[in-house]
C-alpha cells in the first residue's frame, strides 16, 4: 500500500495523509488500510536558524538592551543633575524669600515705626473721650 | 655555530622566565590587592564616594502679639560663614585685603587670622548672600564659605527674657528657646548615598533620604506693645528710684496668660555673647525668689476672709506690736496703737492685723498648728507658693515655704505678712488673678499657639487648676479692700477716677544670701489689678534696693504700677464706669 507524501509551497506547511487503519488479522506486520478514509492534517514544521544567526540575533538584543540602558542611565543622570539645579535654586530663592520677610520684620518693628518721621508727629494726649456706642 | 644557535635559546628561555615572572608578579599583586586586601580597599574607595549627612532641621520661630496678629519675635535667616584653611593661602595680606574689601572688616584682623598655622580658621560668622556670592566669585585658594542659620530678632532686645537665645552648638538657652528647645528644634534628617565628585548624590545610585521634621513656630501670649510700653516704664521707674534692677510682669487674669515680662537690666539676644555680665540673662521674674512683703497681706486677708475667721468689717486692737516666741513684731511706720478694722489693715499695711487673722484660722486667738496648717495649707494648696507653677520658661525656681510642723509660731506669723516666706512674680501673678477673678486659678502660660510644619495650628488653651481658691463673695471683699489701698493708701499714684484699680504695696529688707538681712537694702513691691469690673490686667513690680525715701513699696514700685495702668486702661480702650471714684 503507498502513501504519497506531498510537498507544497505554502509556508512550511505540508500535508500528510494518512489512512484510517484496521488490523485485518494476526501476523499480519504491515497494517492494512481501507481505501477511502483518507483524512489530512496539518502540521507545523520547526524552523531552525543556524548557529551565525542565532549569535547575530543574541548580539543584537544585547546591543540593544545595552543602548536602551545607557539612554535610561543617561536620562535618569540628566534629570538628577537638573533636579539638584532645580533644589540649589529653590534654596535660593528660600533665602532670597527670607531675606524680604527679615526686611518686612524689621521695617514694621516699633521701635522703626515709632522713629517714623509720621509717628513723630503724634502729639501726646492727657485726656480720653469715649464717645457713645 | 652551533654554540651560538645554544646561546640564543638559552637567551630566549631566558627571556621568557623573565615574562612568566613579570606575569606572576603582576597577577599575585593583583591577587593581593583584590582578594586578600579586598575589604580594605573597598571601604577606602566607599569613603571617597558614598557619604552620610545630617539634614538640619529648620528651627521653628517665635512670634508675639499685636492685638489678634502675629508678629515676629524671632526669625530665620540663611547667611554665610566664611572660613578659611591657611595651610593653602599663598598670599595672605592680598587674601585679606581682597575680603576686608567685600565684607568691610579689618584687614589687619583677617590677615592675624589668616597667618595662622592651623587648618580652619572662622573669619566671619556671618556674612549677606550677596557677599557671599561676590567672595565666591574670587575664587580664592583656601578660603570657603559655608551655610549657616542666623536667628534674627526684628524688634532687637524687646522680650529677650521671655526668648532666650540659641548658643553656638544650636542649643536654646534661657527662656522659651530652653524650655521648649525640642519642639523649636525638630529632628535630624539623614542622607545617605553615592555622591559624585561635586558632592551631588547620583540620582542613580541606592540613596537614603530622610527628610528632617522641622520644627513648630510658637506664638507667645505676649503682647508686643505692651511689652515695649513694660519695658520703657520699668526702666524709666528705675531711674526714678535709683535702683539698679527691677521687673514687671502683667498678666491677664482671666486666662492665665502672660501679656508682659520684663527685667532690667536686659542684653541683646543677637549679641548675647558680648553681654559683659552672665546674670542679666537671668530672668529674675523666674528665677529669683523672693521675699516680698506686704503683698502677701492680700493672701493672708483672702484665706482669713475665706475660712470665717474675720470680715472686712471684723475689728481688733493693734498695739504696735506682738510678742511672738520672746520675739517683738512690730509695724511698718509709726501708726498709732487703735481699734482697726480689717480693711484698714490692708489699706494701712498693719503687720498686727494679718497677725490676727492668722491667730484666728481656729478661732482661738493664739497662733497653734492648726492655724500654721491652715494657712500653709492655703498658701501651698490653693495658690502653688513653694512649687514651680510650670510656666514655660526655663530657669523657674520654686521658693521656699517652711512646713508648719518645722517652724516657729514667730516664723509664720512673719509669713502673714511676706518675710520668711519667698516666691517667684508668677506665684503672686497667679494668685492675685485668682483673688480678684472669683477665685479661679489659671495654670500661668506664656503661649498662645503652636503652628507645625503641616500647618496645624494647636491653641494653648487656658486652663483651671483650681475653681475653689475663694468664693465670689470673698473675691469682692478683697478686690474692695486692695481698692482702699490706691484710693487711701500706699497705692495712691494708680489712682484713677472712674476705674476700679486695686493693689497692694509691699516693702521687705532684702535676705542676705549669708542668713539674716541686709539693714539698708530693700525690695519694693507692688501689685495690682485694674480696671473695671470685668478686670483686664494684673500687674506686679519689684524694685531691687531702691535709693530713695520711703518704703519701696510704695515710692519705687507703685508709681511704675500706676504709669502702666494708667496706659493699659488707655490701651485697652477702657471705659469709665460711673460711680467709681
Amino acid at each position: 500500500m503507498a502513501y504519497s507524501t506531498m510537498r507544497t509551497s505554502s509556508a512550511g506547511v505540508m500535508p500528510r495523509t494518512t489512512a484510517s487503519s484496521r488490523r485485518t488479522g494476526s501476523g499480519n506486520k504491515r497494517a492494512r488500510f481501507e481505501r477511502n478514509t483518507n483524512s489530512v492534517r496539518y502540521q507545523q514544521q520547526s524552523q531552525k536558524l543556524g548557529p551565525v544567526s542565532s549569535m547575530l540575533a543574541i548580539g543584537l538584543i544585547i546591543t540593544i538592551a545595552g543602548l536602551l540602558y545607557l539612554v535610561q542611565i543617561t536620562k535618569t543622570s540628566v534629570y538628577g543633575f537638573e533636579v539638584g539645579e532645580l533644589k540649589s535654586r529653590q534654596s535660593e530663592l528660600q533665602a532670597q524669600n527670607e531675606t524680604l520677610k527679615v526686611e518686612a520684620a524689621r521695617l514694621q518693628s516699633l521701635e522703626r515705626v515709632e522713629g517714623s518721621d509720621f509717628a513723630k508727629e503724634f502729639q501726646p494726649t492727657d485726656e480720653l473721650t469715649f464717645l457713645p456706642n | 655555530m652551533n654554540q651560538n644557535t645554544n646561546q640564543t635559546k638559552f637567551r630566549f628561555t631566558l627571556f621568557k622566565l623573565t615574562i612568566i615572572l613579570v606575569g606572576f608578579s603582576i597577577v599575585f599583586r593583583l591577587f593581593q590587592i583584590q582578594v586578600l586586601q579586598h575589604s580594605f580597599y573597598r571601604v577606602q574607595a566607599d569613603s571617597a564616594h558614598i557619604k552620610k549627612y545630617e539634614l538640619e532641621p529648620v528651627r521653628g520661630e517665635i512670634f508675639a502679639l499685636d492685638g489678634s496678629q502675629q508678629v515676629p519675635l524671632v526669625i530665620n535667616q540663611t547667611q554665610k560663614k566664611l572660613i578659611a584653611d591657611p595651610r593653602f593661602i599663598d598670599d595672605t595680606s592680598d587674601t585679606a585685603k581682597q575680603l576686608a574689601s567685600i565684607t568691610g572688616a579689618d584687614e589687619a584682623e583677617y590677615r592675624l587670622q589668616l597667618e595662622k598655622d592651623t587648618a580652619y580658621v572662622e573669619l566671619e560668622k556671618a556674612i549677606s548672600l550677596e557677599d557671599g556670592k561676590r567672595v565666591g566669585e574670587l575664587e580664592l585658594k583656601g578660603i570657603a564659605l559655608r551655610d549657616t542659620s542666623l536667628r534674627i530678632y526684628p524688634e532687637n532686645n524687646l522680650a529677650a527674657h521671655v526668648l532666650g537665645f540659641v548658643n553656638g552648638e544650636g542649643q536654646g538657652q534661657y527662656g522659651v528657646e530652653q524650655f521648649l528647645d525640642s519642639e523649636l528644634a525638630g529632628k535630624k534628617g539623614l542622607l545617605s548615598g553615592t555622591f559624585d565628585v561635586r558632592g551631588v548624590p547620583v540620582a542613580v545610585a541606592d540613596n537614603t533620604e530622610i527628610q528632617p521634621v522641622n520644627g513648630a513656630d510658637i506664638t507667645l501670649s505676649i503682647d508686643r506693645s505692651i511689652q515695649r510700653k513694660v519695658e520703657q516704664l520699668l526702666q524709666s521707674g528705675l531711674e526714678a528710684g535709683k535702683s539698679e534692677s527691677g521687673s514687671v510682669v502683667v498678666m491677664d487674669p482671666n486666662t492665665g496668660k502672660v501679656k508682659a515680662l520684663a527685667n532690667f537690666p536686659t542684653y541683646e539676644p543677637a549679641q548675647y555673647s558680648q553681654t559683659e555680665d552672665i546674670s542679666y540673662f537671668t530672668n529674675a521674674v523666674i528665677s529669683s525668689p523672693y521675699e516680698p512683703g506686704s503683698v502677701v497681706k492680700a493672701f493672708t486677708m483672702a484665706h482669713g476672709l475665706q475660712s470665717g475667721a474675720v470680715l472686712p468689717s471684723t475689728t481688733y486692737f493693734d498695739p504696735g506690736f506682738e510678742v511672738i516666741d520672746g520675739f517683738k513684731v512690730r509695724n511698718a511706720g509709726a501708726l498709732i496703737p487703735k481699734t482697726r478694722t480689717m480693711t484698714e489693715v490692708i489699706t494701712k499695711s498693719v503687720n498686727t492685723g494679718v497677725i490676727n487673722v492668722l491667730k484666728n484660722l481656729n478661732g482661738n486667738n493664739i497662733i497653734d498648728i492648726d492655724d500654721k496648717k491652715s494657712l500653709h495649707g492655703f498658701f501651698t494648696g490653693q495658690l502653688g507658693f513653694g512649687q514651680k507653677t510650670n510656666i514655660e520658661l526655663a530657669g523657674e525656681s520654686a521658693g521656699v515655704i517652711s512646713a508648719p510642723e518645722e517652724s516657729s509660731d514667730v516664723k509664720y506669723a512673719n509669713m502673714t505678712f511676706g518675710q520668711g516666706v519667698s516666691m517667684n512674680m508668677i506665684h503672686l501673678a497667679s494668685g492675685l488673678s485668682s483673688l480678684i477673678n472669683g477665685g479661679n486659678y489659671y495654670q500661668p502660660s506664656i503661649l498662645q499657639s503652636y503652628t507645625y510644619p503641616s500647618g496645624k495650628v494647636e491653641e494653648v488653651k487656658p486652663t483651671i487648676i483650681r475653681s475653689d481658691v475663694i468664693s465670689d463673695v470673698t473675691s469682692q471683699q478683697i478686690k474692695t479692700m486692695l481698692k482702699t489701698v490706691v484710693d487711701d493708701g500706699g497705692g495712691y499714684l494708680a489712682k484713677n477716677y472712674g476705674y476700679n484699680v486695686g493693689g497692694k504695696t509691699g516693702t521687705a529688707q532684702l535676705a542676705n544670701p549669708e542668713g539674716g538681712y541686709f539693714e539698708d537694702q530693700d525690695t519694693g513691691s507692688f501689685f495690682g489689678y485694674g480696671a473695671s469690673d470685668e478686670q483686664q490686667y494684673v500687674i506686679v513690680v519689684r524694685v531691687n534696693n531702691p535709693r530713695i525715701g520711703g518704703y519701696a513699696g510704695s515710692r519705687a514700685a507703685a508709681p511704675i504700677f500706676a504709669n502702666i495702668s494708667d496706659w493699659l486702661i488707655s490701651y485697652y480702650g477702657i471705659e469709665p464706669q460711673e460711680g467709681v471714684n
